[in-house]
């Protein structure tokens, strides 16, 4: 089965930000970032979304489906 | 970190405790309401036991108040809406499935054992509330804290 993994902690690093202001940014808490970043938690297509528009990133950068 | 995120987090992370709390304390209040005179063997109710009991149904109402609305209320719309975001929401679905199957189960058991030995209806609804309610508290609590502490 696909495994989606991400990359979200590395482009957030690469862009400067802390997890609260990207939670800021995009309207979430920080636990939501952080949860994402360590694979926790799978964030709906609204949230990737503006993960990706806030990181300035497609979200297939962000996100992918690793097969097993 | 911004004013309002930390106030957010400060805010789910209480919540998240006293939740939890909660929970625990319903699971040991039903300890204590098998030993009430009124309560399933059917004696008269004394003053003390009345306040309990009314005590333990506003406690009830605001666990379920709590765990359906998911609190923070009179912190504002904007705390409240980050408080309650998409990771909240899916620990309270989440704990509110456990808590569902605990309440089915526990259903069930006093179901059977209805057929062997004489069943309480007051007992068989105090524990179907304190196994639905108590499990899905504790375990959003449990789940908010691993989110809160992962990172």
């Amino acid at each position: 089965m696909a495994e989606l993994t991400n990359s979200l902690r590395e482009v957030r690093e690469a862009a400067g930000l802390t997890q609260g202001q990207l939670a800021e940014t995009i309207g979430v808490s920080r636990k939501t970032i952080n949860t994402v970043e360590n694979g926790v938690f799978i964030p709906s297509t609204v949230i990737a979304l503006k993960l990706g528009r806030a990181l300035g990133r497609p979200v297939e950068e962000l996100f992918r489906l690793d097969d097993a | 970190m911004s004013e309002l995120i930390e106030k957010a987090e400060r805010l789910g992370r209480r919540l998240a405790r006293l939740l939890m709390g909660m929970g625990f304390a319903l699971l040991g209040l039903q300890a204590l309401y098998v030993q009430l005179p009124g309560g399933p063997s059917g004696t008269p109710l004394r003053m003390a036991d009345i306040v309990m009991l009314i005590a333990w149904c506003f406690l009830v109402l605001a666990c379920l108040f709590a765990m359906v609305g998911g609190g923070g209320y009179g912190y504002g719309k904007q705390v409240r809406a980050l408080v309650n975001d998409e990771t909240a929401r899916a620990n309270r679905d989440a704990a509110i499935r456990i808590g569902f199957v605990a309440a089915m189960l526990v259903s069930l058991i006093m179901f059977v054992s209805s057929y062997f030995a004489k069943t309480d209806v007051r007992l068989t609804c105090h524990m179907v509330i304190t196994a639905g309610l108590g499990i899905a508290m504790i375990r959003y609590g449990a789940l908010e804290k691993r989110d809160y502490r992962s990172g």
